[in-house]
């Protein structure tokens, strides 16, 4: 393990303690966390329905050809993406599109804050710099990232309709059929939505907070925020899917 | 974003893609440092686009594996497998991925570059940072892209084997036939396709947004962040793109 | 060969420069001085066209470059360069590849002949043991001969230098120094120096130049500066806080 890796460790260990222990609730820190989820939340939704609802035009397309081409009918298409529109990719694009805004927002901000010395002051005013800078952001993610897949979801949701029915000529009332989803799907997008809420933040807050080196320094922690958040997300999906599959 | 500044960056954007054509074409790209980055983009992201294929296979298996089993449609697995994954989730995961290792990097590189004058160094020795290092790396990372989705994919194909295998029992062999019986060479080619192109996008973004950062280490951090959004944006724009132009 | 005629600049509502002429003579060592944020680099740097002039006109050899596109400033750069203030080695080559890159790019040389001149050029500062060294493992002394030795690659008639004693030990400076009156004096290349420092000034300057509040406020051999009465020169001199300078 190379010295950089325990440092990374070290210091996310200390976040999670950090995060975890008790600390009193004032204005100044409902005032971050406000601010925190007007940065996670509200800054976040037009990318995320923007991004949500091209996939969901592609999933029509490819799922519309493929009905075309396979069994010439293109209107049972709607009723077999939506199920997996809910589980899988709403939750999972939606986590990496916040893990790609967020994270990286995060790593750069902490980690200009560790080069430019703002960290250390905030040391010395005794003010613990994981309350601080990471704690409203984990807190925001875990409300804020179910919520973004709600509104990834829809986005997916009616712009597959509109494509259906531009592309395909399918009835609205033919493609919205929610004869295949179940509660379970439900429970499955919930569940993976709050996971990635918590660990992006961690991770991404982890990086900035190891940040060493000048410019090229707060490059590598906003990389590595990116990276590492993402592949999170990829394996927590992988690893709840496999959960849920087994309950069916 | 504002109208005005909209307008700007697509100015800035043409103005570059222009000047990069223009280098193109006059065969002015430094070879040297097109093998450079071809090999550091490379070494750079196969060990993370080996794991993300890995999973993304894993995902892909389960998600068609919970529709096979509602409809005990056993023999359809490798089919929908294979489809999802070398058109759609393969690229789509790998090209994110790609992004946020090659891309992020990139952008932090040239804007350390050029906070620290790296880049005037590079003019006042009557050496073009565009062709220098601007055409290379966009080369390096269409190329790359597409060799490392070809890679992903073998990779996948394992992953989703052996998820299928593992969670709902279906044998390797049944999974490989499926598969060859449905999924044709045009598929295969499509996800090729997107990843070129996302390469391109990626390359072109990342680059941007570093040559344009001002204002020192805090500059080159909201330039990293703005170029992995901006290479998302154009990512998910192609891939609805090229699934509407080629069928 | 160079001529600032009537140069005016400004950055935002700064107004840097208000109509600067001047006549570079060929072949000499010519100091600009002046307080920091005086315009010094900024005058400079027209020469090579990292910055352009709001109005007014920068000759070279008798033609106006004012106007020119980045384009065109790459072959004149060939034939004067610069050295930045902060030496801005490449970070990510070493000592010789830094050197190397100029020759390779300009003397259609194979890499390793590349390697081989630039050894030699390395030898003539002095830096040859580091050569493969990586540049963020030498201080500011060291670094600054390596970008001499990289901007002399390129084999100019002319050489601006930004600030090169600045921030360096006394012994490190006195190299720099001899250095540049080398270059005149051997190979007859015209120096343009940047600096405040007055040590060297008054040991290596054949003319001085004092800009002040955007102009030419002094011109002539080191001894008239030394023996000036203007008051801000003499404060200039004398360092101290109190005086007619505005700050």
């Amino acid at each position: 393990m190379s010295a950089q890796t325990r440092v990374f460790l070290g210091n996310m260990a200390f976040v999670i303690k950090k995060m975890m222990g008790r600390k009193k609730t004032d204005r100044a820190s409902r005032l971050r966390f406000w601010s925190a989820l007007n940065d996670v939340g509200i800054n976040s939704v037009f990318f995320i329905v923007i991004t949500l609802g091209f996939v969901g035009t592609i999933m029509m397309l490819h799922g519309g050809y493929q009905a075309a081409r396979i069994i010439g009918d293109s209107n049972l298409v709607g009723p077999q993406i939506l199920p997996l529109m809910i589980r899988q990719l709403g939750p999972t694009l939606a986590g990496l599109m916040v893990a790609t805004r967020v994270g990286t927002g995060m790593a750069a901000r902490i980690g200009s804050m560790v080069v430019t010395e703002q960290v250390d002051a905030l040391r010395l005013s005794n003010a613990c710099p994981v309350n601080y800078l990471i704690t409203p952001s984990w807190h925001a993610a875990l409300v804020m990232v179910p919520i973004l897949s709600i509104f990834g979801i829809t986005a997916a949701f009616f712009s597959g309709m509109l494509t259906a029915y531009v592309v395909f000529e399918t009835a609205p009332g033919v493609y919205a059929d929610w004869s295949f989803v179940s509660g379970l799907d439900a429970v499955e997008a919930l569940i993976k939505s709050i996971s990635f809420g918590a660990v992006i933040p961690l991770i991404a807050g982890t990086c900035g907070l190891s940040t060493h080196g000048g410019s090229a320094g707060v490059g590598r922690a906003t990389t590595n925020a990116v990276v590492l958040s993402s592949l999170a997300v990829i394996i927590l999906d992988f690893f709840i899917g496999a959960l849920i599959l087994g309950l069916r | 974003m504002s109208w005005g500044s909209f307008v700007r960056s697509a100015d800035e954007m043409l103005t570059l893609i222009l000047a990069l054509v223009t280098g193109a074409l006059g065969g002015r790209f430094d070879a040297r440092e097109t093998w450079q980055q071809l090999y550091l983009v490379g070494v750079r992201s196969l060990p993370i686009v080996i794991v993300t294929a890995i999973f993304a296979g894993g995902i892909s298996a389960i998600q068609v594996s919970a529709h096979v089993v509602r409809f005990q449609a056993y023999d359809a697995v490798g089919w929908g497998f294979g489809f999802v994954v070398f058109r759609e989730l393969g690229p789509l995961l790998i090209g994110l991925m790609f992004s946020g290792r090659v891309g992020a990097f990139n952008a932090a590189e040239l804007g350390t570059m050029k906070v620290t004058e790296q880049l005037d160094a590079l003019r006042v020795l009557a050496i073009n940072p565009l062709n220098y290092l601007v055409g290379p790396r966009i080369v390096a990372m269409v190329v790359m892209m597409t060799a490392l989705v070809m890679v992903g994919n073998v990779f996948a194909l394992l992953g989703g084997m052996l998820t299928a295998q593992v969670l709902v029992d279906v044998d390797p062999m049944v999974f490989w036939i499926s598969l060859t019986d449905y999924v044709r060479p045009v598929d295969l080619f499509n996800g090729l396709v997107k990843a070129g192109l996302f390469g391109f996008v990626i390359g072109l973004v990342s680059c941007r947004h570093g040559l344009a950062v001002d204002g020192g280490a805090p500059g080159v951090g909201r330039a990293v962040n703005q170029a992995v959004v901006a290479s998302a944006l154009g990512i998910f724009c192609f891939d609805y793109l090229v699934t509407a132009i080629l069928p | 060969m160079i001529e600032f005629k009537n140069v005016s600049k400004a950055f935002g509502d700064r107004q840097i420069l208000k109509g600067v002429s001047l006549t570079v003579d060929a072949g000499k060592v010519l100091f600009v001085i002046g307080k920091s944020g005086a315009g010094k680099s900024v005058l400079t740097k027209h020469v090579v066209g990292l910055v352009r002039p709001d109005s007014g006109a920068v000759l070279f050899d008798g033609v106006d470059v004012s106007s020119w596109t980045e384009e065109q400033f790459y072959p004149l750069r060939k034939r004067c360069t610069m050295v930045l203030q902060h030496s801005t080695l490449f970070d990510s080559m070493t000592i010789v590849e830094n050197v190397a890159l100029p020759i390779r790019k300009h003397r259609q040389l194979g890499w390793n002949a590349a390697l081989e001149t630039a050894t030699s050029y390395l030898n003539d500062v002095g830096m040859a043991e580091y050569a493969k060294r990586m540049p963020d493992t030498l201080g500011d002394g060291l670094r600054k001969r390596i970008a001499i030795a990289r901007a002399l690659a390129l084999q100019p008639q002319c050489v601006i230098f930004d600030e090169p004693t600045t921030g360096l030990d006394p012994q490190s400076a006195i190299q720099v120094d001899g250095l540049i009156r080398s270059l005149a004096d051997r190979f007859s290349v015209t120096c343009i120096v940047v600096s405040h420092d007055l040590r060297s000034i008054f040991s290596i300057a054949d003319r001085v130049v004092m800009l002040y509040q955007g102009q030419v406020l002094l011109d002539g051999p080191a001894d008239v500066f030394r023996r000036s009465e203007h008051p801000v020169v003499k404060q200039f001199m004398s360092g101290v806080p109190d005086g007619p300078m505005e700050l």
